[in-house]
Protein backbone atom coordinates (compact mmCIF):
# COMPACT_ATOMS: atom_id res chain seq x y z
CA UNK A 1 0.00 0.00 0.00
CA UNK A 2 0.72 3.58 0.69
CA UNK A 3 4.27 4.75 -1.01
CA UNK A 4 6.91 3.19 -3.06
CA UNK A 5 9.94 4.60 -4.18
CA UNK A 6 10.23 2.90 -7.49
CA UNK A 7 6.69 3.61 -8.56
CA UNK A 8 6.73 7.30 -7.54
CA UNK A 9 10.32 7.43 -9.91
CA UNK A 10 8.17 6.32 -12.67
CA UNK A 11 5.15 8.44 -12.16
CA UNK A 12 7.81 11.33 -11.91
CA UNK A 13 9.22 10.66 -14.99
CA UNK A 14 5.71 10.17 -16.75
CA UNK A 15 4.60 13.50 -15.67
CA UNK A 16 8.07 15.12 -16.20
CA UNK A 17 7.69 13.79 -20.25
CA UNK A 18 4.01 14.62 -20.55
CA UNK A 19 4.16 18.20 -19.62
CA UNK A 20 7.39 19.05 -21.43
CA UNK A 21 5.19 17.78 -24.55
CA UNK A 22 2.82 20.15 -23.87
CA UNK A 23 4.69 23.14 -22.59
CA UNK A 24 7.14 22.26 -25.37
CA UNK A 25 4.71 22.77 -28.38
CA UNK A 26 4.06 26.46 -26.84
CA UNK A 27 7.66 27.30 -26.24
CA UNK A 28 9.47 25.93 -29.26
CA UNK A 29 7.10 24.43 -32.05
CA UNK A 30 5.12 27.58 -32.10
CA UNK A 31 8.55 28.96 -33.20
CA UNK A 32 9.81 26.03 -35.67
CA UNK A 33 8.36 26.44 -39.15
CA UNK A 34 8.29 22.78 -40.07
CA UNK A 35 8.40 21.58 -43.33
CA UNK A 36 5.63 19.96 -44.82
CA UNK A 37 6.66 16.07 -44.83
CA UNK A 38 8.19 16.10 -41.43
CA UNK A 39 4.71 18.21 -40.17
CA UNK A 40 2.84 15.47 -41.60
CA UNK A 41 4.82 12.74 -40.10
CA UNK A 42 4.36 14.69 -36.47
CA UNK A 43 0.88 14.95 -36.86
CA UNK A 44 0.43 11.07 -37.61
CA UNK A 45 2.57 9.82 -34.78
CA UNK A 46 -0.55 9.28 -32.30
CA UNK A 47 -2.31 7.17 -34.72
CA UNK A 48 0.36 5.44 -35.78
CA UNK A 49 1.44 4.67 -32.17
CA UNK A 50 -1.94 3.72 -30.87
CA UNK A 51 -2.17 1.48 -34.29
CA UNK A 52 0.74 -0.11 -33.43
CA UNK A 53 0.13 -0.99 -29.81
CA UNK A 54 -3.79 -1.78 -30.77
CA UNK A 55 -3.42 -3.86 -33.48
CA UNK A 56 -1.41 -7.05 -31.99
CA UNK A 57 -2.65 -7.03 -29.02
CA UNK A 58 -6.17 -7.55 -30.75
CA UNK A 59 -4.94 -9.70 -33.36
CA UNK A 60 -2.10 -11.93 -32.10
CA UNK A 61 -3.24 -13.60 -28.73
CA UNK A 62 -6.21 -15.61 -30.62
CA UNK A 63 -9.67 -16.06 -31.90
CA UNK A 64 -11.69 -14.65 -29.23
CA UNK A 65 -9.66 -11.81 -28.86
CA UNK A 66 -9.53 -10.65 -32.77
CA UNK A 67 -13.04 -11.33 -33.12
CA UNK A 68 -14.19 -9.44 -29.77
CA UNK A 69 -11.74 -6.82 -31.34
CA UNK A 70 -13.39 -6.04 -34.67
CA UNK A 71 -16.61 -6.11 -33.14
CA UNK A 72 -15.85 -3.40 -30.97
CA UNK A 73 -14.19 -1.20 -33.62
CA UNK A 74 -17.55 -1.82 -36.06
CA UNK A 75 -19.48 -1.00 -32.59
CA UNK A 76 -17.06 2.08 -31.97
CA UNK A 77 -17.90 3.54 -35.61
CA UNK A 78 -20.95 5.00 -34.00
CA UNK A 79 -20.85 4.25 -30.65
CA UNK A 80 -19.54 6.01 -27.35
CA UNK A 81 -16.18 4.79 -25.40
CA UNK A 82 -18.47 3.48 -22.63
CA UNK A 83 -20.61 1.10 -25.19
CA UNK A 84 -17.11 -0.22 -26.95
CA UNK A 85 -15.58 -0.91 -23.67
CA UNK A 86 -18.74 -3.16 -22.47
CA UNK A 87 -19.05 -5.06 -25.88
CA UNK A 88 -15.56 -5.55 -26.31
CA UNK A 89 -15.43 -7.02 -22.73
CA UNK A 90 -18.48 -8.95 -22.63
CA UNK A 91 -17.68 -10.25 -25.93
CA UNK A 92 -14.27 -11.91 -24.74
CA UNK A 93 -15.41 -13.84 -21.93
CA UNK A 94 -18.13 -15.41 -24.37
CA UNK A 95 -16.32 -15.91 -26.77
CA UNK A 96 -13.33 -17.57 -24.20
CA UNK A 97 -15.61 -19.96 -23.17
CA UNK A 98 -16.52 -21.35 -26.70
CA UNK A 99 -13.62 -20.09 -29.33
CA UNK A 100 -10.14 -22.36 -28.78
CA UNK B 1 -17.13 38.56 -13.29
CA UNK B 2 -21.08 37.56 -14.76
CA UNK B 3 -19.01 37.27 -18.10
CA UNK B 4 -16.37 35.08 -16.78
CA UNK B 5 -18.76 32.71 -15.53
CA UNK B 6 -20.50 32.77 -18.45
CA UNK B 7 -17.36 31.65 -20.20
CA UNK B 8 -16.85 28.68 -17.81
CA UNK B 9 -20.44 27.42 -18.16
CA UNK B 10 -19.92 27.56 -22.16
CA UNK B 11 -16.90 25.19 -21.77
CA UNK B 12 -18.27 22.66 -19.11
CA UNK B 13 -21.85 22.80 -21.38
CA UNK B 14 -19.63 21.97 -24.27
CA UNK B 15 -17.89 19.31 -22.39
CA UNK B 16 -20.31 17.11 -20.56
CA UNK B 17 -20.89 14.26 -23.27
CA UNK B 18 -16.59 14.07 -22.79
CA UNK B 19 -17.31 13.92 -19.12
CA UNK B 20 -19.52 10.87 -19.31
CA UNK B 21 -17.52 9.21 -21.75
CA UNK B 22 -13.89 9.90 -19.20
CA UNK B 23 -15.60 8.33 -16.32
CA UNK B 24 -15.46 4.56 -17.23
CA UNK B 25 -11.54 4.95 -18.89
CA UNK B 26 -10.46 6.95 -15.43
CA UNK B 27 -12.30 3.59 -13.62
CA UNK B 28 -10.20 1.42 -16.05
CA UNK B 29 -7.00 3.16 -15.79
CA UNK B 30 -7.16 2.83 -12.21
CA UNK B 31 -7.97 -0.28 -12.06
CA UNK B 32 -5.35 -1.23 -14.24
CA UNK B 33 -3.14 0.89 -12.09
CA UNK B 34 -3.34 -1.74 -9.26
CA UNK B 35 -3.14 -4.85 -11.67
CA UNK B 36 0.73 -3.59 -12.53
CA UNK B 37 1.60 -2.83 -8.31
CA UNK B 38 0.59 0.73 -8.09
CA UNK B 39 -0.96 1.64 -4.61
CA UNK B 40 -4.67 3.58 -4.70
CA UNK B 41 -2.83 6.44 -3.31
CA UNK B 42 0.21 6.18 -5.99
CA UNK B 43 -2.74 5.94 -8.98
CA UNK B 44 -4.70 8.93 -7.79
CA UNK B 45 -1.27 10.47 -7.63
CA UNK B 46 -0.43 9.31 -11.36
CA UNK B 47 -3.54 10.48 -12.67
CA UNK B 48 -3.33 14.09 -10.88
CA UNK B 49 0.40 14.64 -12.01
CA UNK B 50 -0.16 13.45 -15.79
CA UNK B 51 -3.65 14.08 -16.41
CA UNK B 52 -3.30 12.18 -20.02
CA UNK B 53 -5.14 9.07 -20.40
CA UNK B 54 -3.77 7.59 -23.14
CA UNK B 55 -0.03 8.10 -22.03
CA UNK B 56 -1.12 7.47 -18.67
CA UNK B 57 -2.19 3.42 -20.19
CA UNK B 58 0.77 3.21 -22.35
CA UNK B 59 2.87 3.84 -19.94
CA UNK B 60 1.01 0.97 -17.36
CA UNK B 61 1.15 -1.30 -20.31
CA UNK B 62 5.35 -1.44 -19.73
CA UNK B 63 5.34 -0.45 -15.52
CA UNK B 64 6.74 -4.09 -15.22
CA UNK B 65 9.12 -4.66 -18.17
CA UNK B 66 13.05 -4.92 -17.23
CA UNK B 67 14.21 -0.98 -17.67
CA UNK B 68 10.86 -0.05 -16.79
CA UNK B 69 12.22 3.97 -16.37
CA UNK B 70 12.91 4.30 -20.49
CA UNK B 71 10.06 2.40 -21.30
CA UNK B 72 7.29 4.52 -19.66
CA UNK B 73 8.98 7.71 -20.84
CA UNK B 74 8.89 6.39 -24.31
CA UNK B 75 5.82 5.28 -23.83
CA UNK B 76 4.63 8.55 -22.24
CA UNK B 77 6.15 10.66 -25.50
CA UNK B 78 5.20 8.37 -27.77
CA UNK B 79 1.80 9.28 -27.78
CA UNK B 80 1.95 12.81 -25.94
CA UNK B 81 3.86 14.17 -28.68
CA UNK B 82 0.94 15.30 -30.18
CA UNK B 83 0.57 17.99 -27.20
CA UNK B 84 3.73 19.14 -29.12
CA UNK B 85 1.31 20.25 -31.97
CA UNK B 86 -1.50 21.20 -30.23
CA UNK B 87 -0.29 23.82 -27.77
CA UNK B 88 1.90 24.65 -30.76
CA UNK B 89 -1.34 25.79 -32.18
CA UNK B 90 -3.22 26.99 -29.12
CA UNK B 91 -0.19 29.26 -27.15
CA UNK B 92 -0.38 32.44 -29.66
CA UNK B 93 -4.14 31.81 -29.38
CA UNK B 94 -3.87 32.75 -25.88
CA UNK B 95 -1.18 35.51 -25.47
CA UNK B 96 -3.79 37.66 -24.12
CA UNK B 97 -3.99 35.49 -20.62
CA UNK B 98 -1.88 36.55 -18.23
CA UNK B 99 0.69 34.60 -17.88
CA UNK B 100 -0.04 32.29 -14.58
CA UNK B 101 -3.69 31.19 -16.81
CA UNK B 102 -1.75 30.97 -19.70
CA UNK B 103 0.82 28.46 -18.59
CA UNK B 104 -1.56 26.77 -16.13
CA UNK B 105 -4.02 26.10 -19.62
CA UNK B 106 -0.91 25.04 -21.17
CA UNK B 107 0.17 23.00 -19.03
CA UNK B 108 -3.01 21.10 -18.40
CA UNK B 109 -4.07 20.55 -22.14
CA UNK B 110 -6.15 17.99 -22.95
CA UNK B 111 -7.54 16.69 -26.54
CA UNK B 112 -11.18 18.06 -25.40
CA UNK B 113 -9.64 21.50 -24.26
CA UNK B 114 -7.75 22.05 -27.51
CA UNK B 115 -10.30 20.88 -29.80
CA UNK B 116 -12.89 22.88 -28.06
CA UNK B 117 -10.63 26.15 -27.95
CA UNK B 118 -10.03 25.69 -31.61
CA UNK B 119 -13.49 25.25 -32.37
CA UNK B 120 -13.83 28.54 -30.21
CA UNK B 121 -10.78 30.41 -31.92
CA UNK B 122 -13.12 30.29 -35.23
CA UNK B 123 -16.25 32.46 -33.78
CA UNK B 124 -14.51 35.10 -30.98
CA UNK B 125 -11.08 35.03 -28.69
CA UNK B 126 -10.82 32.38 -26.62
CA UNK B 127 -11.00 33.56 -22.24
CA UNK B 128 -9.46 31.77 -19.38
CA UNK B 129 -13.29 30.99 -18.13
CA UNK B 130 -13.77 29.09 -20.75
CA UNK B 131 -11.01 26.83 -20.56
CA UNK B 132 -11.02 26.74 -17.03
CA UNK B 133 -15.26 25.43 -17.48
CA UNK B 134 -13.38 22.18 -19.61
CA UNK B 135 -10.29 21.49 -18.08
CA UNK B 136 -11.25 21.88 -14.39
CA UNK B 137 -14.09 20.00 -14.23
CA UNK B 138 -12.27 16.84 -16.29
CA UNK B 139 -9.85 17.06 -14.11
CA UNK B 140 -11.64 16.32 -11.07
CA UNK B 141 -13.69 13.87 -12.92
CA UNK B 142 -10.45 11.87 -13.99
CA UNK B 143 -8.66 12.13 -10.51
CA UNK B 144 -11.89 10.90 -9.12
CA UNK B 145 -12.80 7.74 -11.35
CA UNK B 146 -9.39 6.79 -11.13
CA UNK B 147 -9.37 6.74 -7.31
CA UNK B 148 -12.19 4.83 -7.48
CA UNK B 149 -11.16 2.16 -10.15
CA UNK B 150 -8.27 1.64 -8.59
CA UNK B 151 -9.82 0.98 -5.16
CA UNK B 152 -12.34 -1.66 -6.87
CA UNK B 153 -9.65 -2.91 -8.62
CA UNK B 154 -7.91 -4.00 -5.05
CA UNK B 155 -10.77 -6.63 -4.93
CA UNK B 156 -10.45 -8.04 -8.16
CA UNK B 157 -8.10 -11.38 -8.02
CA UNK B 158 -8.44 -12.46 -11.97
CA UNK B 159 -9.06 -9.73 -13.71
CA UNK B 160 -9.50 -11.74 -17.10
CA UNK B 161 -12.44 -13.28 -15.54
CA UNK B 162 -13.72 -9.91 -16.65
CA UNK B 163 -12.70 -9.33 -19.20
CA UNK B 164 -10.42 -6.36 -17.90
CA UNK B 165 -7.05 -7.66 -19.50
CA UNK B 166 -9.21 -6.63 -22.86
CA UNK B 167 -10.20 -3.38 -21.78
CA UNK B 168 -6.74 -1.98 -22.73
CA UNK B 169 -8.02 -2.84 -26.54
CA UNK B 170 -11.19 -1.24 -26.09
CA UNK B 171 -10.31 1.99 -24.87
CA UNK B 172 -6.73 2.40 -27.68
CA UNK B 173 -9.93 0.97 -30.09
CA UNK B 174 -11.83 4.21 -29.09
CA UNK B 175 -9.27 6.38 -28.87
CA UNK B 176 -8.10 5.73 -32.10
CA UNK B 177 -10.90 5.60 -34.26
CA UNK B 178 -11.35 9.22 -34.61
CA UNK B 179 -8.06 9.36 -35.96
CA UNK B 180 -8.66 6.35 -38.16
CA UNK B 181 -11.72 8.38 -40.17
CA UNK B 182 -9.39 11.26 -40.89
CA UNK B 183 -8.44 11.78 -44.25
CA UNK B 184 -4.91 10.36 -45.64
CA UNK B 185 -4.79 7.88 -42.33
CA UNK B 186 -5.76 4.63 -43.81
CA UNK B 187 -2.70 3.98 -45.45
CA UNK B 188 -0.75 4.93 -42.61
CA UNK B 189 -2.69 3.06 -40.06
CA UNK B 190 -2.51 -0.11 -42.05
CA UNK B 191 0.94 0.48 -42.72
CA UNK B 192 1.75 0.64 -38.67
CA UNK B 193 -1.08 -2.38 -37.84
CA UNK B 194 1.19 -4.66 -40.69
CA UNK B 195 4.65 -3.76 -39.88
CA UNK B 196 3.93 -4.43 -35.76
CA UNK B 197 2.19 -7.73 -36.21
CA UNK B 198 5.18 -8.36 -38.10
CA UNK B 199 7.55 -7.61 -35.79
CA UNK B 200 5.50 -8.64 -33.05
CA UNK B 201 4.66 -12.55 -34.19
CA UNK B 202 9.09 -11.60 -35.14
CA UNK B 203 9.50 -12.09 -31.82
CA UNK B 204 10.98 -8.68 -31.20
CA UNK B 205 9.48 -8.03 -27.80
CA UNK B 206 8.40 -4.37 -26.75
CA UNK B 207 10.40 -2.93 -29.78
CA UNK B 208 7.33 -3.98 -32.30
CA UNK B 209 5.17 -0.90 -31.11
CA UNK B 210 8.33 1.81 -32.22
CA UNK B 211 8.86 0.00 -35.67
CA UNK B 212 5.58 -0.13 -36.46
CA UNK B 213 4.85 3.47 -35.43
CA UNK B 214 7.72 4.61 -37.17
CA UNK B 215 6.36 2.65 -40.46
CA UNK B 216 3.71 4.75 -40.25
CA UNK B 217 4.96 7.87 -39.71
CA UNK B 218 7.55 7.46 -42.75
CA UNK B 219 4.67 7.16 -44.77
CA UNK B 220 2.39 9.84 -43.68
CA UNK B 221 5.72 12.05 -44.23
CA UNK B 222 6.07 10.59 -47.85
CA UNK B 223 2.57 11.08 -48.86
CA UNK B 224 2.88 14.52 -47.62
CA UNK B 225 6.36 14.68 -49.91
CA UNK B 226 4.32 13.48 -52.90
CA UNK B 227 1.29 15.42 -52.18
CA UNK B 228 3.40 18.72 -52.15
CA UNK B 229 5.55 17.62 -55.28
CA UNK B 230 2.10 17.11 -57.49
CA UNK B 231 1.01 20.45 -56.28
CA UNK B 232 4.50 21.59 -57.30
CA UNK B 233 4.58 20.06 -60.97
CA UNK B 234 0.83 20.73 -61.38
Amino acid sequence: MALDPYNLLLIALVTAVTLATRLGGALIMARVQLGLSAKAAFEAMPVAVMTAVLAPAALTQGWPEALAAIIAVIVGLWAPMYVVLITGMVCVVLFRMWLP
Amino acid sequence: MTSSRHEFLDGFRLIVPILIAQTPFGFIVGATSVQKGLSVVEATIMSATVFAGAGQMLALEVWDEPKAWLLVMLAAASVNIRFLLQTASIGPKIGHFAPFKRWLSIATMTDPAWGMSEMRHLTRPIRPGFMAGITIPIYVIWVTATAVGAFAGQFIDDPARYGLDFAFVCIFISLVLPFWKRSGAVPVAASSALVAIVCKLAGLGGLYVFIGALAGVAVAGFMAHRQARAADGA
